[in-house]
């Protein structure tokens, strides 16, 4: 059994068009880090609302991690899923980093110590040491959406899913971030990003879904997503650098620098 | 958009058409003759006209659910007070055991719980099928200082902007763990953690709405240029005016001892 699964789902806004056209969005995901790729208003955020119950489908049959997602309210599902939102203010309510980043193990009653663990380690991963007393709204975009991650991180979820954390993160901030998702997918978490930046999928995702007006046009190896120029045309996306002059010059597809250091070396 | 920052639903109903000034009047005033008017049986008439109303205009469903999240509660708690302890109790309507349920109180409450509902459906109606912004450009076309009109638009801005407000702080807490949902005893614990932030953040959105509104030139000495003309008719300024002069003909009334 897939880890995430999602069966015929449709749904649509009040008052909106349908997000996902009939029959409606099938997809299933192995754990591991998979990246969700696709043109803006593709339907990325609503999936992974739907993933958590955020969102309600109309119809079809969403599975996080053995959990029915119709049958668990949001609360219940915060038990296995760490949910970031793509605009860290809609997630950040509290006074301080420290509390912020408490909240979610507080309560659900974790105990003592492993709440401790959670977030001293969250806090650690997302580099918010010495922060922990800032008001989350007196820091930067950048580093409110390290609050967000950590926040979500602290209660220790087997599930993460990560709606654009690569926005507006610099060069530090990405290696941060690409060694945290790739560690979250080596210790075996289902890890879920919603991105638009090319390089950090093809760094740090070995799979990826690529949605596109509400369908999935693909979901697999990322190298052969990358492989796909009408693929990626349709669904607004620019190849990683490293692929494109990989393809220019006549070498190896390849993702990443690695690969294509790799590549050209032979 | 639905949810934003007013409770307005599109539509195309004889409500959603009438100028927002008679619309207005009519709210104001169909809240203070529910108030006014003596008997169950008038309030009731006030109530069944809201309903019609309510119907014609698309928006039960939505009310329903107003109604049953607000209305309810009240309703229910004002009957068991009165129908149990209200010192005019005297006619015994049933008992459980040694616990008498009295009519007077049944009277007592239901008059009080169907004002309420009247005062609730009204302001709901009226919120429902005008723009925010049209009450203000009506209310300044007919010489309302803009800084009076930025006060009243910011006071009809409130409530909705609350509301999603809150609706965003609870979806933030519950995708971590706090239960929102659910039995009666989870949603009112899960009440306090809303609280405080949510008062927070609404002192915040007011500060910025205010240096928004400094950047815009507002308090600007110019004369404003009208955006639009709302449809008017001879018909509406008569209806304005009779429920206008309802009102104080219904305090007179009740003062020479309409009962
Ligand atoms: N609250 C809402 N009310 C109505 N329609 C909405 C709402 N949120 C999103 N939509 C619409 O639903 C569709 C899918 O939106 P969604 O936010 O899932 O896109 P996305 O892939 O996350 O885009 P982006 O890359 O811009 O974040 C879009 O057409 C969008 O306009
Ligand atoms: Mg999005």
């Amino acid at each position: 059994m897939p880890d995430i699964s999602l069966e015929k789902v449709l749904f649509s806004y009040p008052g909106g068009v349908e997000v996902y056209p009939e029959p409606g969005l099938t997809l299933a995901l192995e754990s591991g880090v998979t990246a969700l790729v696709g043109e803006n208003g593709a339907g990325k955020t609503t999936l992974t609302k739907l993933l958590i119950g955020l969102l309600r489908p109309r119809s079809g049959d969403i599975n996080v991690a053995g959990l029915d997602v119709s049958k668990t309210t949001v609360a219940a599902m915060a038990k296995t899923v760490g949910y970031t939102f793509q605009n860290p203010d809609d997630q950040l309510f509290e006074r301080t980093v420290k509390a912020e980043v408490t909240f979610g193990p507080r309560v659900l009653k974790r105990p003592p110590a492993d709440v401790e663990r959670g977030v001293a380690a969250a806090i650690k991963a997302c580099g918010l040491a010495g922060k922990e007393d800032v008001h989350p709204h007196d820091l930067g975009l950048s580093e409110r959406k390290w609050v967000a991650i950590a926040s979500a991180l602290a209660s220790e979820p087997s599930v993460v899913v990560l709606d654009e954390p690569t926005l507006g993160q610099d060069y530090p901030s990405r290696q941060r971030l690409r060694e945290l998702v790739m560690r979250l997918g080596s210790e075996g978490k289902i890890v879920l990003v919603v991105t638009h930046d090319m390089d950090f999928v093809g760094e740090a995702c070995p799979t990826t879904v690529v949605l596109s007006h509400g369908a999935v046009r693909y979901a697999g190896p990322t190298s052969n997503a990358f492989g796909d120029r009408a693929l990626l045309k349709e669904a607004g996306i620019e190849p990683p650098h490293v692929t494109e002059l990989a393809q220019a010059i006549g070498l190896r597809q390849c993702v990443n620098e690695a690969e294509f250091l790799a590549t050209w070396r032979r | 958009m639905a949810g934003g920052l007013s409770l307005y639903q599109e539509g195309a109903s004889l409500l959603h058409r009438a100028h927002p000034l008679t619309k207005g009047v009519f709210t104001l005033s169909v809240i203070a003759l529910a108030f006014i008017v003596p008997s169950l049986y008038w309030i009731l008439a006030i109530a069944l006209i809201l309903l019609i109303l309510v119907i014609v205009a698309g928006v039960l469903r939505r009310l329903i659910a107003v109604a049953l999240a607000l209305l309810l509660p009240i309703a229910v708690l004002l009957l068991a007070v009165q129908g149990f302890a209200n010192p005019a109790n005297h006619t015994v309507l049933f008992a459980i055991g040694p616990v008498v349920y009295y009519t007077e109180g049944l009277y007592i409450a239901a008059i009080a719980a169907l004002r309420i509902t009247c005062l609730v459906v009204a302001t709901f109606l009226f919120s429902f099928t005008t723009r925010p912004a049209d009450i203000t450009e009506a209310l300044m076309q007919r010489g309302l200082s803009p800084a009076m009109g930025y006060v009243v638009q910011s006071a009809l801005q409130i409530i909705p902007q609350t509301l999603d407000m809150a609706g965003r702080i609870q979806d933030a807490q519950r995708s971590r763990g706090l239960e929102t949902e659910g039995s009666l005893p989870k949603r009112a614990r899960a009440y306090l953690p809303l609280m405080l932030p949510l008062v927070l953040s609404s002192l915040v959105a007011t500060q910025e709405r205010a240096m928004a509104l400094e950047v815009r030139g507002f308090g600007l000495p110019v004369k404003r240029v009208r955006r639009y003309e709302f449809a008017d008719s001879a018909v509406q300024r008569v209806t304005r005016w009779a429920l206008a002069l309802a009102v104080p003909a219904a305090i007179v009334a009740r003062l020479l001892g309409w009962k």
